[in-house]
């Protein structure tokens, strides 16, 4: 559906992606109709607050959804991996491979890699760094002990830590956090992966020192040609690092467009708050305009959009009725959006976007406004 | 009293106030943790978490402290609050009842200076006592400091309840009972309960979803206009610092490196170290989005800082005697200090702000 | 209609502009209220509830307890009690039907014969005069409670001398088990909570001072745990009440074996408390209470303890099995409770003998009640500790 011209097949096609959680409060729509691809050497964005569904979705490509209480209802995740010899394509679905079996475990570390927001709890504290770094390597190429460690020091020092050949020996409780997130790195490109999976890499990390693994990240992209997938809740560090950039509220995609279009075109109302809600560096230092209200409790079952309550530009009767639509509203930009949606056009004369609703009253805080 | 402070000290931090006395006064302010080893528990080093803090607050201003994690703006602020005890150093409450030294309170000084003074929490889930209720929770300066008991307590809690956007319906509900930004206004209210002069605000927007921050920082913005509030707004974020103070003092190894106008600041900084910690952050506008600058290296460790100034081996302009003498924090404008051999001379680039606004 | 006009954006919901709170958190969805009211022990209790396993075990602890608290008026025949021609007997089975005729519960005695080619007794159901049973019949005189002199029972049988009702047979004196069960249950059961009382004492206040001082006074306190967890258990309890003069009165023996199991047993809880203390002090809602003013000891009382009291009920829960069987170890090797006073531990010393296992395997009955309920409190104890974690999914 995302036309990609010139690039034969995505890496990753994600199609109509649902999972449940099955908890005794109620069922949670962690991931609610998810569609997206991947291309190699393109760099996905996935953007949202805590409860959106963007770490349950990577987590779905990674086959390590809780389950239970996570179920998949629905969708298909493709993983179309080429042959470089022969130029054949193999697709797998990877929501049909058993969970723990040895073709998961094949695929995850060796095509698929992945980093964590925190890396101390993502390494074991009793191995040395290489030890854990040499696993992967053993279990997914045919090299020999020697071999693996000779590889582990040249990753280690690939990724920017110093004296790597006597680093491999440190425990993980003696690197830095910055340190640490590089070693990280370098276990997940172990034995390069043609998909990284980032899941807020950075946000433990200070500024100066996110800029520095930000940075190695791409300098590997290049080199490996790989595809990222990175999932953050910064728009701003996103918006430097994606291609494209996708949206997500309550378990589903609520725009999916270019990074450029996200920041410079937003047409969905929830994308559009949130930049007006958002301090930036370089902003206008006028007030904020906050979104009003809470996230819903992610147990209310929704018949209509999950903006719904705190959106500026609901119609009622419409968004609090059915789900809305996914709407083709540029090239290559989707919004999930009744304001875009044909039917709803006609009658609203069109959809009038952020110049008109910045007027609107939202300023303060979103408590009481006082006269 | 001002010219007293300048003879005193060879660097006066104060924005320059004719005739107006600052609100609090810091000055040397020092925290050494020892770092203890052993069956005896035998001091073996220092952290210098905070090494020689010298500034003052003006009545009604913010006073944004930035730095990055571990750079001791955290362990300052908690040190003005008298949470933790100051190893060495000044620190002066000017209060209408009379000035308050805050390193040797006694008896009904503690109690005046814990009604004054109070601070609110990053983390709005740990910071709440999970067993009490609202009502206990906002309620409990009230209590402890003899301010108000029974009806008048709960009058009083009503009233601020409803000030910073909650319901009075809520009141005897459990903090489980509420999300993120619900209970970081709790923990506003609990903080204004009281009704300070100052707040020390530690991170409060960084644990809230990003939906969320602007409400909360809007809502401390009218409560200091509201109740002629002062913060001291700790946060790691040049962001939101950006929107919400004043002034801004930029923290590195335990000092302040630069303190200043905050427009002056951040378009034409003056010390390297806030020149990196901007262009880290990455830019929004269109052409030059993503755009940030990476520099090499981490800070130092606190327990084994290097000689001369703390920001040498990061830095690109260092020179031989960055390495033999350490750099006083000296005006370079008005207001605005510096603590960097070259301050007069380096050409630093800051941030150049969206003017016209998003289209 | 624009979509600026607000007339389009009105609905029956509150407005964005409306305050925070009051635009549906939840979705519009009803929601229980009353949960947003629950303290932290209602919570505990309602996901308590919850848990089958461990409000069955409540039920059967608490009858087990019953039972033994009030044993002189349960049990039938007072626990020193001998019936002659009665030693070793069998469990007698209590009847309903005689004859294919409902007539009530009632029992036939015993005949003992002697086998000539085994030399051993045989016991034989003498069916030629029914006993019936009865509810609250006089008996033996006890003290119920020790306040005041009676002779009713909860059941037994009418007339003069009857014989003997065995529920679950008879030791080599011709004692009753089943009385003498729930009369030991009394020492046994009530050792396991007092002895957990003590040494938690003696862990919340030791453990209190090392986690809240910390320092010098920490680590004496630690070292001394050390030490004491480093001594085999089983011989240290050997040794202390090896020394125990034996002509003792039994009250005094039983508190002397509580204190030595305390002594024994107060270093795990102290542990716990003084890693809940660390913990809970570094918690910001600590600072916080500080930061008002809150003094140390409102702090601690306030804010600090009630943070585990929960986590301290469950280790008291899993502590008083180990006393228990403590006791029960101790009394089995003849170095605890003395006969002729009566606990569990005592009455498996009967069993010891494996020919008397292999040939009264009812000698065996008080060692289930004694399994029985270390599994109970166990159950109990992992019940509360799912329901104490404040920060597991509200229900």
């Amino acid at each position: 559906m995302h036309d990609h011209k010139g690039v034969a097949r995505p890496l990753v096609e994600v199609k109509d992606l649902q999972v449940h959680f099955h908890l005794v409060e109620g069922v949670v729509r962690a991931v609610d109709g998810m569609n997206f691809e991947i291309h190699p050497g393109r760099t996905l964005g996935v953007i949202g607050e805590s409860g959106s569904g963007k770490s349950v979705s990577a987590q779905s490509i990674l086959g390590i959804v809780p389950s239970p209480p996570a179920k998949l209802v629905g969708g298909e995740i493709l993983l179309n991996i080429e042959d470089q010899e022969t130029g054949t394509v193999s697709s797998v679905d990877l929501t049909k491979l058993p969970k723990t079996g040895t073709e998961y475990r094949g695929i995850r570390g060796r095509d698929i890699g992945m980093i964590f927001q925190e890396p101390m709890t993502s390494f074991s504290p009793v191995h040395t760094i290489g030890n854990q770094i040499m696993e992967s390597l053993l279990l997914h190429t045919d090299l020999d002990k020697k071999g693996a460690r000779e590889r582990a020091a040249a990753l280690l020092g690939h990724v920017g830590i110093p004296n790597p050949h006597r680093n491999v020996d440190a425990y993980p409780h003696e690197f830095s956090g910055g340190m640490r997130q590089r070693a990280m790195i370098a276990m997940a490109l172990a034995c390069q992966p043609r998909l990284l999976i980032a899941d807020e890499p950075t946000t433990a990390l200070d500024v100066t020192i996110e800029a520095q693994i930000l940075n190695l990240i791409q300098e590997l992209q290049q080199e490996l040609h790989m595809a990222i997938l990175y999932i953050s809740h910064d728009l701003a560090v996103v918006g430097g690092f994606a291609d494209e950039i996708m949206v997500m509220y309550m378990g589903m995609v609520m725009e999916y467009a270019s990074a450029d279009d996200i920041f410079d075109d937003p047409k969905h109302p929830y994308t559009q708050a949130l930049w007006r809600s958002i301090p930036r560096i370089d902003g206008p230092l006028e007030a904020l305009v906050p979104i009003t209200g809470n996230v819903p409790s992610p147990f209310a079952v929704q018949r209509g959009c999950p903006f719904y309550s705190r959106c500026p530009q609901r119609i009622a009767g419409v968004c609090d009725e059915s789900r809305p639509p996914e709407v083709e509203v540029g090239p290559n930009h989707t919004a999930r959006c009744f304001l875009y949606s044909e039917d709803h056009q006609a009658e609203s004369g069109g959809a009038t976007t952020n110049a008109a609703d910045r007027n609107q009253s939202l300023a303060g805080e979103g408590g009481p406004e006082r006269p | 009293m001002t010219q007293e402070r300048d003879e005193t000290t060879a660097t006066p931090i104060a924005p320059e106030t004719e005739g107006r006395t600052p609100l609090l006064e810091v000055r040397g302010l020092k925290k050494y943790f020892p770092v203890q080893q052993g069956f005896l528990r035998r001091t073996v080093g220092y952290v210098k978490a905070v090494d020689g803090v010298s500034f003052t607050v003006d009545p009604g201003e913010t006073l944004g402290i930035v730095g990055e994690s571990g750079c001791g703006k955290t362990t300052l602020g908690r040190c003005l609050l008298r949470l933790y005890k100051p190893t060495d150093g000044a620190i002066q409450l000017n209060l209408d009842e009379g000035s308050l030294d805050i390193m040797d309170l006694r008896g009904d000084e503690m109690k005046l200076f814990r009604r004054r003074a109070q601070i609110i929490f990053q983390d709005p889930f740990s910071s709440l006592n999970p067993r009490l209720s609202i009502l206990d929770t906002v309620g409990e300066p009230l209590l402890v400091n003899n301010v108000a008991r029974g009806r008048e307590l709960e009058e009083r809690v009503r009233e601020v309840i409803v000030q910073v956007g909650l319901r009075v319906e809520h009141l005897r509900r459990f903090p489980h009972s509420f999300s993120g930004g619900q209970r970081q206004r709790i923990g506003i209210a609990r903080a204004l309960v009281v009704n300070p002069k100052i707040v020390v605000a530690d991170e409060p927007v960084s644990a809230l979803d990003v939906s969320i921050q602007a409400q909360i920082l809007n809502l401390l913005e009218r409560l200091q206009q509201e109740f002629h509030l002062t913060y001291l707004f700790v946060s790691h974020d040049m962001s939101v610092v950006r929107y919400i103070c004043d002034r801004i003092a930029v923290m590195y190894a335990g000092k302040v490196v630069e303190l200043g106008p905050k427009a002056d600041l951040l378009a034409e900084p003056r010390h390297p170290y806030t020149e990196l910690l901007l262009a880290a952050v990455p830019r929004t506008a269109r052409g030059v989005r993503g755009q940030r600058t990476i520099t090499p290296g981490e800070p130092p460790d606190p327990s084994n800082l290097p000689s001369g100034c703390v920001f040498r081996n990061r830095c690109r302009f260092a020179q031989d005697i960055c390495a033999e003498q350490e750099p006083a924090l000296q005006k370079v404008d008005d207001n605005h200090f510096a603590s960097c051999h070259f301050a007069d001379s380096l050409e630093l680039e800051g941030i150049r702000a969206d003017a016209s606004g998003r289209s | 209609m624009s979509l600026g006009d607000p007339a389009v954006r009105q609905s029956n919901l509150p407005g964005p502009d409306a305050p925070a709170e009051t635009a549906v958190t939840f979705g519009g969805e009803e929601v229980d209220e009353s949960i947003y009211y629950a303290s932290q022990w209602q919570l505990i209790w309602w996901r308590f509830r919850r848990h089958r396993l461990a409000i069955v075990s409540v039920i059967l602890l608490a009858l087990i307890y019953i039972l033994s608290m009030f044993s002189g008026f349960f049990s039938p025949y007072s626990p020193g009690q001998r019936f002659d021609q009665y030693q070793q007997a069998p469990p007698m089975r209590v009847r309903l039907f005689n004859d294919g005729r409902f007539i009530g519960p009632h029992y036939f005695g015993l005949e003992r014969e002697l086998d000539t080619e085994t030399f051993r007794y045989e016991f034989v159901y003498d069916d030629s005069q029914v006993y019936p049973l009865r509810l609250f019949v006089r008996g033996e005189p006890y003290e119920f409670l020790g306040l005041f002199p009676t002779d009713i029972h909860f059941f037994g049988t009418p007339g003069e001398a009857p014989p003997p009702l065995l529920l679950f047979g008879a030791d080599r004196l011709g004692r009753d088990i089943f009385s003498r069960t729930l009369n030991g249950g009394r020492i046994s059961l009530s050792i396991g909570l007092i002895g957990v009382l003590l040494s938690f004492f003696l862990g919340v206040v030791l453990g209190g001072i090392s986690g809240y001082f910390g320092g010098v006074v920490d680590e004496i306190v630690q070292r001394m745990v050390d030490f004491l967890i480093s001594i085999p258990q089983l011989p240290l309890w050997m040794a202390l009440s090896a020394a125990l003069p034996r002509d003792w009165p039994v009250l005094r023996t039983y508190f002397a074996i509580t204190i030595i199991l305390s002594i024994v047993g107060w270093t795990s809880l102290a542990r716990v408390v003084r890693g809940k203390l660390l913990s809970l002090r570094e918690e910001d809602y600590a600072l916080a209470a500080q930061a008002a003013g809150a003094g140390k000891r409102r702090i601690i009382f306030k804010h600090l303890l009630p943070g585990f009291t929960s986590h301290l009920i469950v280790s008291i829960t899993l502590a008083v099995p180990g006393m228990i069987l403590a006791e029960t170890a101790l009394s089995f090797i003849g170095l605890g409770i003395q006969p002729p006073a009566v606990s569990w531990g005592t009455l498996l010393q009967d069993a010891q003998d494996i020919v008397a296992i292999a040939h009264q395997p009812w000698q065996l009955i008080p060692a289930i009640f004694v399994i029985a309920t270390v599994l109970l409190f166990n159950f109990i104890g992992d019940g509360l500790r799912d329901a104490a974690d404040p920060y597991s999914e509200a229900s």
